[in-house]
């Protein structure tokens, strides 16, 4: 289908084909800059390789400052003559699972085919991807509106910062595409569940096992009728789930335990069953059956589900025949992962996840990516912002 | 032979300076110094000493024997001088004297006791001969179950005709006379792991079935018989998006008696997971066995209630949840325990004693010796 490209689209094409290495190199330097959640300054700092290369490129920088959390950075494409000021926005996140010290422990390199490294498939490689396509539309031109390369910083921990700035930008874009790794066998994300994460805390009462057993509240009972309690929200057919995903508590074995707490993971499909499902976590977290016993709830974080709209078909529609002349096939599936994809799909905002190059193994040290998936990747992206035009996308 | 008098402000400056030696459990070159100054007292006394080597990072265990009597069943007086605090902990709780009232880590559990123990032994080494042998054995790890010297107690126990435990007595002055047996273990589940979000119905999640267990293990508390059970520790998991692998639970079990520990210790053992996929595995057992109030129990406090009120003692008995090496003799020879000094705060900064129960209760251990027979 090559001879279905326009000369325009064929100067992207051909350009992104020569910058495998270069992809390579700022990709190295990226992973190789510590970068976990909690990390500000590594954060910072890995926001700062993509901040060069976007300078030397030529594009207008903006920072949106955090004092807790790294910084989100907007690179802006402008389009001074498109009637559709809505951006589309290529979007990614540069935070990692990873403790400090990772990437001098296990660096970036290359073994058969692959790339490893901490954060080096989620997603350091679709932000290189995204900064690439970037710069081709602003070497070549092509693009049909403003486009916006937006690198949040707090993602693995449900971006607590950057969820307002997404929100912000989505509401106000054409459309997303996020550069989560789309998995082996080039399949990207045709929706994702939501997700709450929360924590109960049960308080207890000590006193010794043996000599004053009778004066004890175990907050380990009460937690332990609680938990079957939470799994029971399960509902399979509805694709809701409860994980009491850890648990602590207690002092010695010789004590009856004064606390105890467990995290809760939710995950739900449709967005109108977050609500009755988060309610009925609540109701058993702070009710407690055992006298005497009390206990707290409090949410940690959330992300909302990527629900399958006819504006994303129509961009997956659109994507996929940009990969086949890129010169790869793909396939949509769900997942039950979240991502910051949900926060954009909730405003309204056509949105399609997972167009990053290929890997696995996300955050565990096997992590890996296909290192020949960043050029068509990048190519397939590139030739959907093109073709992104008025009347593409059914009207929201 | 006259009575012989115990001279209090002696006693609390012997006292004082055990107390000062400082000897947590898990630190046997500390234990060891502490044994040192015990073995020092009984050598300069005329005792025969043994010193039975630590193992397994604990101290030495000291067992002190009267000259005469050798072979023949005489009375154990059992103690132990390792104390739960740390080093360092003399600082937060240095010795001091509040009138009546003498603080200091391990005062009351057990210096206290050992000392006077010590106190009353010495004096039949003077030519005041009881009776019966004295066998006075000291070790080092009770506060941590007594893994190396439970063999040791028993031994003793075995050769003993009455053992006598110096562990501080019971709120208002009573002695023990029965304590529930401890069984401890430990479970460990294994489930499956998986992603909680993109595969939930590959995992089994070892939480949730440790909840169930613990739910059953908590059935077994029965106000009825006096059975407790107690899962005192718990964790499980790696991250909350995740479903668990592995859940592990600590479990402590008091039985008032031997009938209920053979009965309910092997149902513990045998716990059987509630999923296929999930395998639950305990460890464990009975760590001290129940220590029941026999008629010889009785009848040896009934004798030692007698000498109690020659000194203006109304002597009482108790049973009690908490275990003592008291535990591993009284199932095969008559055991009294509590029969150290009046106190309280064992285990807290806030450990003492009354000082004005240091001369009567040496009394006592002096008269039981002096009359068991």
């Amino acid at each position: 289908m090559l001879n279905g490209l326009n000369e325009n689209e064929r100067q992207v094409k051909d350009w992104l084909a020569t910058q495998h290495e270069a992809m390579l190199e700022l990709l190295c330097e990226l992973v190789n800059t510590d970068s976990g959640s909690y990390d500000k300054p590594g954060v910072d700092a890995s926001g700062e390789v993509l901040k060069r290369y976007f300078t030397t490129e030529g594009l207008t920088l903006e920072t949106v400052p955090q004092s807790l959390y790294g910084e989100q950075i907007r690179a802006m494409l402008d389009h001074p003559t498109s009637n559709d000021r809505r951006p589309i926005i290529l979007m990614g996140h540069r935070d990692t699972v990873f403790p400090k010290g990772e990437p001098q422990r296990r660096p970036f390199r290359i073994e058969n085919g692959r790339g490893y490294g901490p954060g080096v498939c989620d997603m350091k490689a679709g932000l290189v991807m995204n900064a690439f396509v970037l710069a081709a539309l602003k070497r070549f031109g092509g693009h049909p509106g403003p486009v916006l390369a937006l690198i949040t910083s707090d993602e693995e921990i449900a971006s607590p910062s950057s969820r307002p700035v997404i929100e912000s930008e989505a509401r106000a874009a054409r459309a997303v595409f996020n550069a989560e790794p789309s998995r082996v066998g080039r399949k990207i994300t045709s929706g994702r569940k939501g997700g709450v994460f929360s924590r109960c805390e049960v308080i207890g009462k000590a006193a010794h096992s043996g000599a004053n057993f009778k004066d004890g509240i175990s907050a380990i009972e009460e937690l332990a009728r609680k938990i079957p309690k939470f799994h029971k929200i399960t509902d399979l057919a509805r694709g809701t789930t409860v994980n009491v995903g850890l648990i602590g508590g207690g002092q010695t074995v010789n004590t009856v335990a004064p606390s105890a707490w467990c995290e809760i993971d939710l995950r739900y499909v449709k967005r109108k069953d977050r609500d009755d499902a988060v309610a009925a976590i609540r109701e058993i977290a702070e009710n407690c059956t055992l006298p005497g016993a009390t206990s707290s709830f409090s949410i940690k974080g959330e992300f909302l589900p990527l629900e399958q709209t006819p504006e994303a078909k129509a961009l997956f529609d659109l994507y996929r025949a940009a990969a086949s002349d890129s010169g790869f096939s793909v396939s949509a599936e769900f997942t039950g992962g979240c991502a910051d994809s949900g926060f954009t799909a909730a405003q309204g905002c056509p949105t399609l996840c997972s167009v990053g190059p290929v890997g696995g193994k996300a955050h565990t040290p096997d992590e890996f990516l296909e290192i020949d998936t960043m050029v068509p990747c990048a190519q397939a992206l590139a030739l959907s912002v093109m073709r992104l035009k008025e009347g593409v996308l059914p009207p929201g | 032979m006259s009575t012989p008098y115990f001279d209090t402000p002696s006693m609390l400056e012997g006292l004082r300076r055990w107390v000062e030696i400082e000897s947590p459990t898990h630190v046997p070159e500390a234990v060891n110094r502490m044994m040192d100054a015990a073995a020092v007292a009984y050598r300069e006394a005329g005792a025969r000493l043994e010193r039975v080597p630590g193992r397994d990072g604990r101290g030495d265990h000291l067992i002190a024997r009267s000259p005469w009597g050798d072979g023949e069943a005489g009375i154990l007086v059992l103690s132990h001088l390792d104390t739960v605090h740390p080093i360092g902990f003399i600082e937060r709780l240095p010795f001091r004297v509040e009138g009546d009232i003498a603080f200091g880590p391990g005062i009351c559990d057990m210096k206290g006791g050992v000392y006077i123990a010590y106190e009353a032994f010495r004096r039949f080494l003077d030519g005041r001969k009881p009776p019966l042998s004295i066998t006075h054995l000291i070790v080092s790890d009770e506060e941590t179950g007594s893994a190396t010297s439970r063999e040791l107690i028993e031994q003793e126990g075995r050769r003993a005709k009455y053992v006598l435990v110096t562990e501080a007595c019971r709120d208002g002055g009573k002695v023990v006379t029965a304590r529930k047996g401890v069984g401890q273990f430990e479970m460990q589940i294994r489930g499956i792991a998986s992603h909680s979000g993109s595969r939930p119905q590959d995992g089994r999640s070892a939480v949730r079935e440790l909840a169930h267990q613990i739910l059953e293990l908590e059935s077994m508390n029965d106000t009825r018989t006096g059975v407790s059970v107690t899962v005192g520790v718990v964790r499980g998991g790696t991250r909350p998006n995740v479903i668990p692998e592995q859940a592990h639970a600590e479990i402590d079990m008091r039985l008032p008696t031997l009938a209920l520990a053979e009965e309910l210790i092997p149902k513990v053992l045998a716990a059987k997971s509630h999923r296929d996929g999930v395998k639950v595995s305990v460890t464990g057992g009975l760590n001290r066995p129940p220590y029941e109030k026999t008629p010889k129990i009785a009848a040896l406090f009934a004798h030692a209630r007698k000498l109690a009120a020659e000194i203006g003692i109304d002597l009482q008995d108790v049973s009690t949840g908490g275990g003592s090496d008291g535990n591993f003799t009284a199932p095969f020879v008559p055991t009294l325990d509590g029969l150290g000094v009046e106190g309280q705060g064992a285990h807290t900064d806030q450990e003492q004693i009354l000082i004005s129960s240091l001369a009567p209760r040496a009394m006592l251990l002096f008269r039981l010796i002096e009359t068991l027979s």
